[in-house]
């Protein structure tokens, strides 16, 4: 195992050196042999490590039945951040269930036979933006599994006995919701196909006017088609897209159409899946370790967190109490203290050192890593200085800067007054920009471009009147 | 190929030195703009009007620290430029990479310039090496044999020089001469190298690269279903261009190695067309990196960002000004349809610097070809 862990790390080093070709022998490798000859664990973590490459040279992936019965709702799967079934989403954790339960409700002669077929058929080359054989197989398992996982649902909500048994044999509440949304996106399968296409490659941006245009058509058509669950549509589009709120005038335009939940409206049912997935957004800013985040990290995650409720705020999606949303900005505040501020100077000061032509090549590496550490602290304190108001932060992290500033200008004043007084005469006059220039470049960007630029004329006066 | 015109033509260059060569300034502002003489043999900078209006404003090159917040970087770029007086490529490329050895664009930017300028010296070396023997070789019945280390030594240089004797006598001159002569050919020639040398050089590769761009460009274009699209498509098209007309400009510029003989023999004149052919082709791949490092960074973002990107690439693409390639019928300027939007750059009313977008564009700057 702790090989296996060594030659993965060693392929996420070399993650983009390795050639198209061989990353996709791997990825099917990986594919066939999960469940074989590595655990369904050992498998994920090694598809986790090659994933980045994976979304850049799209090699063919193992096709199953189980991912093609998927393919309609794919782009509703989220991790599951605890047990309860999130509005509009599927939980990865219910896969498993539900399609176990699907293939026991298959005739399974004709499952055998589809699974040959699927064996038989070529995969695409690689670079392929999409899989044919998807839609090809998708037609008959879509409609097959539609029909007969209907009969089940509903005689589930007609019959409580049986209801509870389902959720007995799905293992809970949230696996029994996940496969009624499962069946929803179904039914609705050659509608989500041609939308997608519309809105693809994902995520999407900016809609754009005939992106919105499909979508009202589609979504209209699919209602006067009396499709059960319309709302599944609204579900698929809304996580294509990395902009959710744009899409709130769309479906607010579509007025009283249907959704197949009763009481909601598109609108209403954009909002609900909004606040679901801020909600969750808040959850996973509670389990976020400050110290494995790093600062750059949490920067960024300070930034969305402020974006995310101005939004919610404008849409008036987060009136009321909002206790997961108030906890996220206490976790904020704390991994701000803890994560950025903390520290600060002892980075940035560690970085002001110039390296000596003689220094040894690792002396050199380590100065240069902590420059670069130096930087990023420096921006995300920055970053953070912005939207600290937000948090409740903006006096710690104002004072920070402030403290910073002061003795970033204090290194400065001593190094221009060691210059004056002879101490760089021996190593010369390059030594000495080097070490000035860290200086600047740190004033400029903890304390801003005038007290740079006066430090360095400063310097540069200094250093003018160095013996040659 | 050929390009739609429209009213943006009148502000096109009609010659690289009107166009100006671009100036890797990190305030986002000034990112990409260009430095030309004017008249009186004055720098000056030219920027697009920043209202999303058509053309450029023109600022004395000395007086732009007063007009725009610089970056500390671009305050001493501005300064090496200025203290060269020249806006040829190859002065403005040294005194950018001169510049973020500084260390002020930061440690990454230092750090590639660092090897950048180790590689510059490292290309001038081996084509001086490949020259030397290409020239030896055809002149002296292969009677001398070369090592690299004969060039960065005293006495290997020495033995050079007595070994040019003959050839020496033959052209005319000296064998002293002889050897300047080449070292400078050699030098001249060292951003795109000699056949047979083994790996590319500089402009080899950003040729190679801007093909590459052209490519890479089409694919996304062809994936995206915005008016990006477009600009992607007309880019890449340029790029095209400017690939074939590179490659066109380095074959000629390699050419009179082919008569070695009476380039060396006629030095004082035939120096004067090798120079001007080897400017041009720096002038028609100038602006490119930028360009091509840009949409590197952008690749593995999401679409939004990459439409940016490209809109923000189709404003500054280098274009090959008319009377450039006059011989070339199909070269019409690119309409400037791009500049419809007002870039948040700066705080409108602080004009304090955006420091995420300082970074952004420093991030380029760390990238090499």
């Amino acid at each position: 195992m702790s090989d296996l862990t060594a030659e993965l790390r060693d392929i996420e080093r070399k993650l983009f050196e390795i050639p198209d070709e061989k990353v996709a022998q791997l990825t099917l490798l990986i594919e066939r042999s999960r469940a074989v000859v590595l655990s369904a664990a050992m498998a994920d973590a090694a598809l986790g490590t090659l994933r980045p490459r994976l979304v850049k040279t799209r090699p063919p992936r193992h096709l199953t039945l189980q991912r093609i019965f998927c393919h309609p709702f794919e782009d509703l799967l989220v991790l599951p951040e605890d047990g309860d079934k999130q509005f509009g989403r599927i939980s990865r954790a219910s896969v498993a269930p539900c399609w176990d339960f699907v293939l026991s409700c298959l005739d399974q002669a004709a499952v055998k036979e589809l699974e040959a077929s699927l064996r038989a058929s070529s995969p695409p080359a690689i670079g392929a933006s999409a899989d044919p054989r998807i839609a090809k197989f998708g037609a008959t398992l879509w409609n097959i599994a539609a029909r007969r996982l209907r009969e089940e649902i509903d005689r589930a909500n007609n019959e409580p006995p049986h209801r509870e048994a389902l959720i007995a044999k799905l293992g809970g509440e949230t696996p029994f919701l996940d496969l009624v949304d499962m069946l929803g996106a179904l039914e609705i399968a050659g509608a989500l196909e041609k939308l997608r296409d519309e809105l693809s490659p994902k995520p999407v941006g900016k809609l754009l006017p005939e992106q919105i245009e499909a979508i009202r058509e589609d979504y209209t058509a699919l209602c006067l088609s009396g499709a059960a669950m319309p709302g599944m549509m609204i579900a698929v589009v809304l996580a294509r897209t990395s902009d959710p709120f744009q899409l709130l005038p769309v479906f607010d335009a579509l007025g009283d159409q249907p959704t197949g939940i009763e009481g909601v409206k598109p609108g209403q049912f954009v909002r609900r899946m909004i606040s679901g997935d801020s909600r969750r957004f808040f959850k996973s800013i509670g389990r976020a370790n400050a110290e494995k985040l790093g600062d750059s990290n949490i920067a960024a995650m300070v930034d969305d967190f402020v974006r995310m409720i101005g939004r919610l705020k404008a849409d008036g999606i987060a009136d009321g109490p909002q206790p997961e949303m108030e906890a996220a900005e206490a976790r904020l505040r704390e991994m701000v203290k803890t994560g950025v501020l903390a520290g600060a100077d002892t980075k940035i000061m560690a970085a002001l050192d110039a390296p000596r032509r003689d220094d040894p090549s690792a002396a050199q590496e380590a100065l240069f890593e902590a420059k670069l550490q130096a930087e990023n602290r420096a921006f995300a304190l920055q970053k953070v200085a912005k939207v600290a108001n937000e948090i409740g932060a903006e006096k710690e992290v104002a004072s920070a800067l402030k403290t910073l500033t002061q003795q970033i200008e204090q290194g400065g004043a001593a190094l221009i007054a060691d210059i004056k007084s002879g101490k760089f005469n021996g190593l010369g006059k390059d030594a000495a920009k080097q070490q000035l220039y860290g200086a600047v470049r740190m004033l400029e960007l903890v304390g801003g471009a005038q007290a740079a630029s006066r430090l360095m004329k400063d310097g540069l006066t200094a250093i003018d009147k160095l013996p040659a | 190929m050929t390009f739609p015109g429209g009213v943006g033509q009148q502000f096109q260059p009609t010659r690289f030195e009107e166009r100006g060569t671009a100036v890797s300034f990190t305030t986002p502002a000034l990112s990409q703009s260009r430095v030309r003489m004017d008249d009186r043999e004055q720098l000056e900078l030219t920027v697009s009007a920043f209202s999303g209006a058509k053309g450029n404003y023109v600022i004395r090159w000395r007086d732009v620290p007063e007009i725009f917040s610089l970056t500390m970087h671009d305050r001493a770029l501005q300064d090496a430029i200025l203290a060269r007086r020249s806006c040829l490529p190859p002065d403005i490329r040294q005194a950018t990479l001169e510049t973020a050895k500084t260390g002020l664009a930061g440690p990454e930017a230092q750090r590639s310039a660092e090897e950048e300028l180790a590689e510059l010296e490292n290309e001038i070396l081996l084509t001086r090496f490949f020259l030397f023997r290409q020239v030896i070789d055809g002149m002296s019945d292969g009677q001398m044999t070369l090592q690299v280390s004969d060039l960065t030594t005293s006495s290997g240089r020495e033995r050079i020089r007595s070994g040019l004797g003959d050839i020496a006598e033959r052209l005319g001159t000296n064998s002293h001469e002889l050897y300047i002569r080449l070292e400078r050919w050699g030098e001249l020639l060292a951003p795109i190298g000699l056949p047979g040398m083994p790996k590319k050089c500089r402009i080899g590769r950003l040729i190679e690269a801007i093909g590459d761009l052209a490519d890479r460009l089409d694919r996304w274009a062809s994936t995206d279903k915005s008016e990006a699209a477009g600009l992607a498509r007309a880019s890449a098209r340029m790029a095209r261009f400017t690939e074939e007309f590179a490659r066109e400009l380095a074959t000629a510029a390699l050419r009179p190695v082919e008569y070695a003989d009476r380039v060396l023999s006629n030095w004082d004149k035939a120096v004067i067309p090798l120079k001007r052919d080897l400017e041009r082709l720096w002038w028609t791949v100038d602006g490119w990196e930028f360009i091509i490092l840009l949409w590197r960074a952008h690749e593995d973002r999401d679409r939004d960002a990459q439409r940016a990107a490209v809109t923000e690439i189709y404003r500054i693409l280098p274009i090959i000004p008319e009377k450039e390639a006059a011989n070339r019928p199909n070269l019409h300027g690119i309409q400037e349809s791009s500049r419809m939007q007002v870039r948040a750059l700066e705080g409108w009313n602080s004009g304090m610097l955006d420091l995420e977008m300082v970074r952004r564009v420093e991030t380029v700057k760390r990238g090499r070809i």
